[in-house]
């Protein structure tokens, strides 16, 4: 049994383009702790610098629009955030492979069997920041939109 | 077509002029309504806290109009307000989520205005 934001992140940890780019790894908030993303999950343990790395932070989950009673369809909203120590070079390459495995590419998944992943929208990135809360570490930011209806729908 | 002749020529029959004002209008009123709720939805869920007062204090929503545009805008006008939102993993993100959540509901507002 996996759930949508299981297989979504499989889909990510199971490209060999994306995991030889992200070295630090792809972590959601299942894979951190309490305190959430720190420079101590992205470092290798004894470096300073963070790792190239993936957080997936799923934001929300919301009716697709009116007449929720006939459509029962909802949209989940991702934002899916890129992470390098200095320069942005992989993390542009990163946001860009992630765009190209995500976008209009559902994934099915079984938990629960009663809905179904219709489709993924790209929704824009917000690009070239630095992360004070990680020291200033640089930092890209892409949306998503991924629309789910009933399993027969 | 040289003897062409409207009955009544489109500028009277139909202004359009006059019908994108009043859609900009009513849009700005129905903006309006849910941008005092997104606001309020915004200040009381923000789940930072706020040492000082200002950050939810200048948590706001509001519409700007113009000749041919309406937009609803939610904002954090606090200059460290782009830190809360995309530090920390999104961790204290509030201005995206609340504007997603509402989606639906000021579509269906809007699709009610237009007889939809």
């Amino acid at each position: 049994m996996a759930t949508m934001q299981a297989t979504l992140k499989a889909v990510l940890t199971g490209d060999a383009t994306l995991m030889a780019l992200a070295t630090g790894g792809v972590y959601d908030g299942d894979s951190v702790g309490r305190r959430g993303l720190t420079r101590e999950t992205l470092a290798t343990a004894g470096q300073v610098a963070i790792d190239p790395a993936i957080y997936i932070n799923w934001v929300t989950d919301t009716p697709y629009g009116v007449r929720q009673e006939v459509l029962q369809a909802r949209r989940v909203f991702a934002e899916i955030y890129f992470y390098q120590d200095t320069g942005y070079a992989t993390v542009r390459a990163m946001r860009q492979r992630v765009r190209e495995l995500l976008e209009y590419e559902p994934v099915q998944y079984d938990d629960p069997a009663s809905e179904r992943m219709r489709d993924i929208f790209w929704r824009g990135d917000i690009v070239e920041r630095k992360d004070e809360s990680l020291s200033d570490v640089s930092m890209e930011q892409s949306q998503y939109e991924i629309l789910i209806t009933p399993a027969g729908g | 077509m040289d003897n062409f002749e409207w009955v009544r020529p489109p500028s009277q029959a139909w202004d359009v002029r006059m019908y994108i004002d009043r859609l900009a209008q009513e849009s700005a009123v129905e903006l309006l309504y849910w941008a005092a709720a997104i606001e309020a939805d915004m200040k009381r869920e923000a789940s930072w806290i706020d040492w000082t007062g200002n950050a939810r204090q200048t948590l706001n929503a509001f519409v700007i109009a113009d000749d041919d545009t309406v937009m609803l805008v939610a904002k954090q006008q606090m200059f460290y307000g782009v830190s809360l939102e995309l530090d920390h993993g999104g961790r204290y993100t509030i201005v995206m989520p609340t504007l997603q959540r509402y989606y639906p509901q000021v579509w269906a507002g809007i699709s009610r205005m237009l007889g939809n």
